[in-house]
């Protein structure tokens, strides 16, 4: 019963606070719009994700490794370098999957490329890939099996590894720590969008697979 | 009232009823969606702040943080129903109440 009682006193105070804000706010468009130009791509969110604080992007990508590196701690009978499809899968959604997956790359390539110009990007890309794997696998597809035995793993680290190449050799190259040069912005942009692309979607991928429990094992030899 | 009060007012109320569930719920499934009506409660919160000023395009910095907060959200869920599960395979309890088996 208190325990409504301090939600309600927090939603009145958390209401409250909304409600003095002030209707006009400073925020931060008029100084992302003026330096747009340095960006190296013309949509402000990707320029703000990307290359205003790409320090965020980077460390979220740590974040989805951590998570799935958690996860599969859990379950040690997964092994991601030999992941196991799953054996039944009947006929419709196999044909389901065979109809939608060269779309969902479709779709993905795209979001990936329009994120320089309107709403897209590595995120979005990475989730429509992320799914149209797990479709593959619910499918009992073997395709995902073919990945040499730590090609799984080094597609997790691949959006992590390829931010950090670029800011290591960014300053080497004497500009500051992830400071990407105006000239060559769009082009560091979408290649580390490419590689984290990937990594989010095989992250998505095995953030599922890796929930499930192992496939051999006991689970078979149960009564 | 203005339209983006009313939606920061609604993510505020989110917030707050899935700030209730984390803390009095027992049930760890439920303690779980209830972490993730918080989240919606903040993400709805940050959509209607970026519109507050009168320029037609939003504010991209707080999109861009809804961005990177829904996947940490995501992989955030996923890790906590991993432990979530082992903790009904060590345990065999799906409440998070502390009395033990």
């Amino acid at each position: 019963m208190y325990g409504i009682l301090l939600a309600g006193a927090m939603a009145f105070m958390l209401l409250d606070a909304v409600r003095i804000l002030p209707s006009e706010p400073s925020g931060l468009t008029g100084v992302v719009d003026s330096q747009m130009a340095n960006s190296g791509v013309e949509h402000p969110v990707t320029a703000v994700l990307l290359n205003f604080r790409g320090y965020d992007t980077w460390l979220e990508l740590g974040v989805l490794l951590l998570a799935v590196m958690g996860v599969l701690l859990f379950q040690p009978g997964t092994d991601l370098a030999r992941v196991q499809p799953l054996a039944r899968s009947d006929a419709v959604l196999r044909l389901a999957t065979s109809l939608l997956l060269p779309l969902a790359v479709l779709v993905a390539g795209y979001l990936l490329w329009i994120g320089k110009y309107a709403a897209g990007g590595a995120f979005q890309a990475g989730v429509v890939l992320g799914a149209a794997l797990i479709l593959l696998w619910l499918s009992g597809n073997a395709t995902l099996v073919i990945l040499p035995p730590h090609g799984f793993r080094l597609i997790l680290v691949l959006g992590f590894c390829a931010f950090m190449a670029v800011a290591v050799g960014l300053l080497i190259a004497g500009q500051g720590w992830l400071e990407l040069p105006p000239s060559q912005a769009g082009s560091l942009i979408l290649f580390i969008e490419a590689c984290a692309t990937l990594s989010i979607a095989w992250t998505m991928a095995a953030l599922i697979i890796g929930l499930q429990p192992p496939v051999s094992g006991k689970q078979e030899g149960g009564p | 009232m203005t339209q983006e009060l009313a939606y920061s007012m609604t993510g505020m109320l989110l917030f707050s009823i899935g700030l209730f569930g984390v803390f009095f719920v027992p049930h760890i499934l439920r303690r779980l969606m209830a972490m993730n009506v918080m989240a919606v409660g903040v993400f709805l919160l940050l959509i209607a702040v970026a519109k507050r000023n009168a320029d037609p395009n939003p504010d991209p910095v707080p999109h861009a943080m809804l961005l990177t907060g829904i996947v940490v959200a995501i992989s955030a869920t996923a890790f906590a129903v991993g432990l979530a599960r082992k903790f009904h395979e060590v345990s065999g309890e799906t409440d998070l109440d502390g009395e033990g088996p």
